[in-house]
């Protein structure tokens, strides 16, 4: 009885955030994606599962598959670990009410059985058990191999779960995570150690004698009672509080070279601290590198030509996702504190330059760091410079401008993985314009056989932009006085 | 001081406020009760212009605070969280405010060392991010900054909330002096009655946003605000 109430306190929490009540267009977008992608998954799931021995040509199907297998959990244990969110209930409201504490915790854990990596592994498995399994070991050995790995899926969960527990998500265990899995790899690959053939050899085993795949609910279940007296053992309120200590260090950055260019570099100052401070613009930093590396997958391959339409889009996109990341959210990661810069008398004129400032500086930075590119041809050096000035004169104060269409405060406390929180449909229509507007510069020079005209002349636009700066200024000022009420009032409202 | 004519904000139909005529003279500090509800935040922000009014407007000094932000280099104002920056330490806090205000490093220091008694040595030097602070620190960090740089008019919004008792009777000294030194209008609203008689001149009673009474603070007013809540 107690679980339905607290499932169904949940489901009001989930079904009155305002997520989605305000975004529709968003729900539309992300769930016709998510429902195309997972569609495709089962197909593909089925289709490699009922081909599988024929696919297989060396050794045996179902013991490859084991390794293939390994190889899952181990990427499963990764993903899980940085992407999961721990299973929770906020449980400060129920504690004072006359409920007994294990509910709560067999609540918490049971919950944390059904989550989206968990359905993964039921795309994974059951198709499987169905095409192979049973035609090699027969039905009810499939069943039980079914059960047995959901329970190993379960099982690694709930240790990820624990060792999350124990320890804060931070840049060394990152390193150190992929540092096992290339050690794992690199051992697989020079045959030195096989990581799959001993977890593939395991797997064959139980299959074999079937009786010993208990082993696996076995396992899961200790890992359970393992969680649950941890989890016993510290819920009090005080474990809830947040860490003020670890903050401290913070406190040593206070870029005092900015003071030397007056409110502006104070301002940028402000901006740096809330960047760096806040646990979702920190993680969301942690993951620029990925962005500026793009240009490795696309520029080694052969069907885009280095004059290409396609190559000014990654132009555009190494150059300045970084600054459209920033810009788009400027204003809504201010959210908490967007009434006192309206009341502090702040020019409305110092407070976007040094928005846009900071934005430079990102698209420089970019600039810099993607020039051995130039590895790839002249070509592309010369696309990207073009791009670059595009960037800077265009799109960089464009997307400032559309920013002031953001009414949803963003709540900075949590990390970024699958948070959408704050996030409108907005941001993924404002993309197309920044990226389809350059390749429509540059393509009818490339028709008419002279596509270095097409850069020179998205390089002097570029330019152009940058002298007309002030204007851009002026109108972005001017649409932040007329849309300052709606800001505010949506920026109150932190659900 | 302050002049407000005909200004009306209404939320889904419901009237949060309907004030006629509002004038405040230049060193008067006002005081504004009313229940849950009674528009005194909204009349707070309207003035503040933190939000659009329906009609009419709000003058500070014979200037619509719609229409320019002379206003804001004469008014401090602490309304609620909204007016922290979280993730700073309060002296990063009060640094960047002064800046803005056009102070030197001299004088907010000079200021900080004045406002240590009011801050009961449990603000400043912790080294601590002002989000992490209790609600009662937090909110002694707004009213300082909001009284930093001796503004004409300091607009406080239920000061008194979350204090404790003896950061209450400091905070009344603190109103009490800064009023006698620099003759700041002030413009506090606050549940407490006992407070606002003690340190206002003027009491106004709010209610469904329409001003309900209008009192000049006088031995008998705490009474009679009494009798005005009472069930």
């Amino acid at each position: 009885m107690l679980a339905i109430q607290f499932l169904s306190h949940q489901w009001k929490q989930a079904k009155r955030s305002s997520i989605w009540q305000r975004n529709l267009a968003v729900n539309i977008i992300m769930g016709f994606f998510i429902f195309i992608l997972f569609a495709e998954v089962v197909i593909l799931a089925i289709y490699v599962s009922d081909k599988w021995h024929e696919i297989i040509t060396t050794g045996e199907p179902v013991s490859v598959y084991h390794q293939a297998v390994a190889w899952y959990f181990a990427g499963m244990f990764t993903m899980r670990f940085f992407m999961q969110k721990l299973p929770a209930l906020e449980i400060r409201p129920y504690q004072q009410l006359p409920i007994k504490k294990r509910h709560l915790i067999h609540f918490v854990l049971v919950k944390g059985v059904f989550n989206f990596f968990s359905l993964i592994s039921l795309v994974f498995f059951i198709p499987f058990a169905i095409f192979q399994i049973s035609y090699f070991h027969g039905t009810s050995t499939a069943w039980i191999w079914l059960l047995g790995l959901l329970f190993l899926d379960q099982a690694i969960n709930l240790l990820v779960i624990y060792v999350k527990k124990q320890m804060v998500t931070n840049l060394k265990i990152v390193v150190l995570f992929f540092a096992v899995l290339s050690i794992l790899a690199l051992a697989e690959y020079t045959k030195w150690y096989s990581f799959s053939s001993t977890i593939a050899g395991f797997l064959d085993y139980l299959l074999i004698h079937t009786w010993m795949f208990t082993l696996l609910p076995v396992l899961a279940f200790l890992l359970y009672a393992l969680n649950f007296e941890y989890l016993k053992q510290g819920m009090y309120l005080e474990s809830f509080q947040p860490k003020s200590g670890r903050e401290d260090k913070y406190l040593n950055n206070q870029f005092s070279v900015l003071d030397r260019i007056g409110l502006i570099g104070e301002l940028i100052a402000l901006e740096l601290k809330l960047q760096l401070r806040n646990k979702r613009t920190r993680s969301m930093l942690m993951l620029a590198p990925l962005f500026l590396g793009y240009g490795f997958f696309f520029y080694p391959q052969e069907e885009y030509g280095p004059e290409s339409g396609f190559m000014i889009f990654i132009g555009i996109f190494v150059t300045s996702i970084l600054s459209i990341n920033y810009l788009q959210y400027s204003f809504s990661s201010e959210g908490g504190h967007f009434d006192y810069f309206l009341t502090l008398g702040l020019r409305m004129k110092d407070y976007v330059s040094a928005k846009l400032q900071l934005s430079t500086f990102l698209i420089i930075a970019s600039y810099i760091i993607t020039i051995p590119y130039i590895y790839f041809g002249t070509t592309i050096f010369f696309t990207n410079t073009a791009c670059f000035l595009f960037s800077l004169g265009i799109i960089n104060p464009m997307i400032l401008y559309f920013a002031t269409y953001n009414k949803k405060a963003m709540v900075l406390t949590k990390g970024s993985a699958f948070n959408y929180q704050g996030i409108s449909a907005m941001h993924f229509f404002i993309m197309i314009p920044v990226f389809i507007l350059p390749i429509f510069i540059y393509l009818p020079f490339k028709w008419f056989g002279n596509p270095t005209m097409g850069l020179i002349v998205l390089g002097a636009l570029g330019l152009f932009g940058l002298l007309l700066r002030p204007w851009f200024i002026k109108n972005i000022v001017g649409n932040l006085y007329e849309r300052k009420y709606i800001m505010a009032e949506g920026f109150r409202d932190k659900s | 001081m302050i002049q407000i004519n005909n200004l009306q904000k209404s939320y889904n139909g419901n009237r949060a406020v309907d004030i006629e005529q509002l004038t405040i003279p230049a060193g008067e500090s006002f005081g504004l009760v009313g229940n849950n509800g009674a528009g005194k935040t909204t009349l707070f922000r309207l003035l503040l212009d933190l939000l659009k009014a329906d009609s009419g407007e709000a003058f500070i000094k014979d200037q619509a605070v719609a229409r320019n932000e002379n206003w804001k280099k004469i008014t401090g104002s602490y309304l609620d969280q909204g007016f922290l920056i979280d993730f700073l330490s309060p002296e990063e806090y009060f640094n960047f405010t002064g800046k803005i205000k056009g102070l030197t490093k001299e004088e907010i220091q000079l200021y900080l060392a004045d406002m240590e008694d009011f801050f009961n040595g449990e603000v400043l030097g912790k080294k601590k991010l002002i989000r992490n602070f209790s609600m009662g620190n937090q909110q002694k960090i707004g009213i300082a900054a909001a009284m930093m740089g001796h503004p004409e008019i300091i607009i406080l919004d239920e000061p008194f909330n979350s204090l404790d008792p003896s950061t209450q009777i400091r905070l009344k000294q603190l109103i009490k002096k800064q009023k006698a030194n620099t003759e700041s209008t002030f413009l506090i609203s606050s549940h407490d009655l006992n407070h606002i008689a003690e340190v206002c001149d003027r009491v106004v009673i709010l209610e469904n946003g329409k001003i309900v009474h209008d009192l000049h603070t006088d031995n008998d007013t705490l009474a009679s605000l009494e009798s005005y809540f009472a069930v």
